[in-house]
């Protein structure tokens, strides 16, 4: 990840949102977070064109008012928006919601552990990976 | 028999012939009887007459008047003549009858006495008989005055022949029989008369009959008939001479009855036999009148016994009669022999013909002969024969129509009964919708006969809108020719009904519509129940909708408890650990123990969590059925329980391949192979898997030498949460029996265990082929356990 790029949050729980924040802490990675409590606030700020694109955007499907999967859709629907990579970060292990979010182009899928330390070592593997991988943009 | 009658015609032809021939014979033998008799009697008289005749003449004799006239002179003298003659007479008659006085004898001596006596002589030798008794004359007093002979008294003018000489000039007297003389004789007196034909005195001759008597037995004689019998009688039916009796004759008379018949001068007649002689012939004749003479009133009768004179026609009878039975007989012969060649047949034809009169066409005659009788018979034959034939084909062909008519009766019948007990309401109406018929049930409906309800309509049974909408229905399927099968409304007294109807037009032989056919019956119930069953449906289906929805929004609910309650455990859990490691300088180690504690906690829910929520799913997200092979799926699922090193986990046999559901089967096999892990107690630790096919059901089996279970839990531990152990011992959630056990019950199979303590258990459940089998052929023969 391009270091200066933020990674957007989306996530409405308070404490889920707390251990994201304290694992990248504890993972020094230096991208700037920007935490939306839900979908609509995430899309204003993505739309918002004085903010700064995030490289990847880290989102909860579980949320109140626009839920995470109206939140892809949208954001899929969004010429401008539709190439930022999200990765799913939620506790359904349903398979539809997994087969729904790859069907809306999501780049990832990981299921937030109960456990934080294994939740670290899946933030970890993410970071890694989009260290990596090349951005669309 | 016709030839028997045709000789009974000839014999009573015959018969008749002989009959008339006989009455022919008959005439012509009375005829001639009747020649003969008169021929005869002609003789008589004759022969009399010409011995008259002589005397006749002799009378003119001069001796005969000379001696008479002077008697007569003499006596004239006298003066008593009468007394004289009175005295003399009684002088002759007092004498003895032999005794011959002078005065006699000088009578019977003088000239004409002596020529008297000459001339009896002469007639004695001539005809070889006393021709004459004795002969005398007598002066016109009476009084003999020659003699041949004595006579019996002196005057015999008294005597009524005397008389009756004088009178008539001839006297015949009735025969009689002289004693004396021994003859049958009669007297004979003729008048005297002299030249100038005055009476001087009669002679009196007693001609011996007996050249009568010759003459009549000669002609007796002289007849080619045996019976012939003459007889002479005279004028008074006195019997003169009867060549029957010949003794004695000139006894008895004839017959009254006859002696009336016979008034004609002849004749002859038929007449019964006397005394039991058979019918006789009875030829008469008449004496004649002779020259001047009176006719001497005899009757000669010829009498021919009828046998006799007819045994020539009897004969002829008799040979009729032989040739008639000879006939008859031949006649039957012939026409026993015809009838055999001819009338047999022609009786047999007739029988024959008879016999198939009665109908008994298979008569057939027996040809004899090759003649025309023979060809007839067989005519006849072929002509049966083609009858019989005929005759067979028309009875087939009534059988036929009978079979048909009966068959039709009886199924118009079968028909007819149908109609009558059918309970489904029928009727037939015209193009007009005129009911012509309608069956039993629906006129009960109307409250009718059925005859009654012909010639009304749908308007005179139901409310107008009914009836409106009933022709409107006629009219239409009349119009398009189709039949058509309608669900309308129905009235029957007064209430409504629902009922489906049938109605089809009737077409005639041309293909015409003539009317509308209809078939109705009651569907309310079923309508009712159809409406219930509809309402029921509907209910069910919105219930199912219901339970449908309350299932899924249970399931959401569950999905959504779920996470709801898992965001905050999450939460928890990872406060727990950061406060751990922010703050681990301030626990102890006890506060240290205590946060563990907490955390294993959290997982524990978390876990249940995800247990209840697996266990709500089961049964909603069962997945798409697939073909599974379970040896892969049981490869996939150990790996994923990653067994410790001490468990051998093996597959015993070849697991089939199924169509199933792959999590939940999976899901099976998990729990049941990680409970067998989880409570292994042995240091080697074996768990089997096995298949076998039982029932139609698949049997899998998981077996394990663990620490066993007691037969009081078997059925416990499939209950949800409950676990064996302690679940600080053992990290169960007490829910994989359970969740098991569901999926399992699901497809329609079983699940238990069977264990013995200290030694293992082995947990079986079943699997039914039908819900699990692969269809396709081609992978049944991979299932090979």
């Amino acid at each position: 990840m391009v270091d200066t790029k933020p990674i957007l949050l989306v996530e409405d729980d308070h404490v889920d949102a707390m251990m994201v924040k304290r694992a990248l802490r504890d993972l020094k990675v230096t991208n700037p977070l920007v935490h939306s409590k839900n979908g609509k606030e995430a899309l204003e700020y993505l739309r918002d064109e004085n903010n700064k694109q995030p490289c990847v955007i880290l989102l909860d499907l579980n949320m109140p008012e626009t839920n995470g999967v109206e939140f892809l859709r949208a954001l899929k629907a969004d010429e401008s928006l539709k190439l930022t990579p999200v990765v799913v970060l939620t506790v359904s292990t349903e398979e539809r919601d997994v087969i729904e979010s790859f069907n809306l182009s999501v780049a990832g899928y990981i299921i937030k552990p109960v456990d934080y330390k294994k939740f670290v070592e899946a933030i970890r593997t993410v970071a890694l990976y989009w260290t990596l991988s090349e951005l669309p943009y | 028999m016709a030839f028997v009658s045709v000789a009974l015609l000839i014999g009573v032809a015959g018969y008749i012939s002989l009959n008339t021939s006989q009455k022919a014979l008959q005439e012509s033998i009375g005829e001639n009887s009747v020649s003969l008799a008169t021929g005869t009697l002609n003789n008589i008289d004759g022969a009399i007459y010409n011995r008259i005749e002589e005397f006749q003449i002799y009378s003119e004799d001069s001796e005969v008047q000379e001696v008479t006239k002077e008697s007569n002179d003499e006596f004239e003298k006298l003066d008593d003549i009468q007394g004289y003659i009175a005295q003399k007479d009684k002088e002759w008659t007092s004498v003895p009858k032999e005794t011959v006085t002078a005065f006699m004898q000088k009578l019977a001596s003088n000239e004409p006495a002596k020529e008297l006596k000459r001339r009896l002589k002469f007639y004695e030798e001539k005809y070889g008989y006393r021709v004459f008794g004795e002969v005398f004359v007598t002066n016109k007093y009476g009084v003999n005055v020659a003699q041949t002979g004595k006579t019996t008294d002196y005057s015999q003018a008294d005597e009524q022949w005397w008389q009756m000489t004088k009178k008539s000039g001839l006297y015949v007297a009735d025969v009689e029989y002289d004693k004396s003389a021994n003859v049958y004789s009669t007297d004979i007196g003729i008048r005297i008369d002299d030249e100038n034909g005055n009476f001087i005195g009669v002679i009196k001759a007693v001609l011996n009959i007996e050249s009568v008597i010759d003459i009549i037995k000669k002609a007796k004689k002289a007849s080619i008939y045996e019976t012939t019998e003459l007889k002479l009688f005279d004028k008074k039916g006195r019997m003169i001479f009867d060549t029957a009796k010949e003794l004695e004759a000139f006894k008895g008379t004839l017959d009254k009855g006859i002696f009336e018949k016979i008034t004609k001068s002849s004749g002859y007649l038929l007449k019964a036999g006397e005394s039991g002689e058979g019918e006789e012939l009875f030829a008469y004749a008449h004496s004649k009148r002779y020259r001047d003479y009176e006719p001497l009133g005899w009757v000669l009768a010829i009498e021919y016994e009828t046998k006799e004179i007819f045994a020539s026609v009897a004969e002829l009878k008799n040979i009729m009669l032989i040739v008639f039975l000879t006939l008859t007989i031949v006649a039957i012969l012939i026409g026993l022999s015809v009838s055999r060649t001819i009338s047999k047949p022609v009786q047999k034809l007739r029988n024959a013909a008879l016999g198939v009169g009665k109908g008994e066409l298979d008569t057939k005659i027996e040809v004899e002969s090759k003649d025309e009788v023979g060809e007839l018979a067989n005519s006849f034959n072929k002509m049966t024969g083609h009858l019989k034939e005929t005759v067979d084909n028309l009875n087939r062909e009534i059988d036929e129509r009978r079979r048909t008519e009966k068959a039709l009766r009886e199924s118009e019948n079968k028909y007819r009964t149908l109609l009558k007990n059918i309970p489904q309401k029928i009727f037939y109406k015209d193009s007009n919708s005129v009911y012509v018929l309608c069956n039993e049930s629906y006129a009960k409906d109307l409250k009718l006969k059925p005859v009654q309800v012909k010639g009304k309509t749908d308007y005179d049974f139901y409310p107008k809108d009914l009836a409106d909408k009933y022709a409107a229905d006629d009219k239409r399927i009349m119009q398009a020719d189709k039949s058509e099968m309608m669900e309308e409304k129905y009235i029957k007294k007064g209430q409504e009904y629902i009922v489906q109807t049938c109605k089809s037009p009737v077409k005639d032989e041309h293909g015409n519509v003539i009317g509308v056919f209809g078939v109705f019956w009651d569907i309310t119930d079923r309508k009712k129940a159809e409406q219930s069953l509809e309402k029921l449906n509907k209910d069910l289906e919105s219930t199912i909708q219901e339970l449908s929805r309350s299932n899924r929004e249970l399931h959401e609910f569950a999905y959504i408890a779920a996470h709801d309650l898992k965001a905050p455990l999450r939460a928890i859990g990872t406060l727990a650990d950061w406060l751990l490691t922010d703050y681990s300088d301030k626990f102890d180690q006890q506060g240290k123990e205590r946060v563990n504690l907490l955390v294993s906690r959290v997982k524990r829910i978390d876990k249940l969590i995800d247990s209840i929520l697996w266990y709500s799913e089961v049964g909603h997200n069962m997945q798409e059925n697939e073909e599974m092979d379970l040896n892969e799926l049981l490869s996939e699922v150990i790996y994923k329980i990653e067994p410790p090193e001490n468990i051998e986990i093996t597959i015993e046999n070849e697991l089939p391949t199924i169509i199933c559901g792959k999590r939940p089967i999976a899901q099976v096999f998990q729990n049941l192979i990680s409970n067998a892990v989880r409570y292994m107690d042995k240091p080697e630790g074996q768990i089997k898997v096995s298949c076998s096919e039982e029932n139609g059901f698949w049997k899998f089996g998981v077996s394990d030498n663990g620490p066993g279970i007691e037969e009081k839990y078997f059925e416990k531990i499939f209950k949800i949460f409950q676990t064996l152990l302690p679940r600080d011992e053992v990290e169960a959630t007490g829910i994989g029996l359970s969740l098991a056990k569901k999926i399992v019950e699901l497809y329609g199979g079983r699940i238990w265990v069977e264990s013995k303590l200290e030694r293992g258990s082995t947990f079986y459940f079943t699997l039914p082929k039908e819900e699990v089998e692969v269809k396709n052929g081609r992978h049944k023969a991979n299932i090979a356990c």
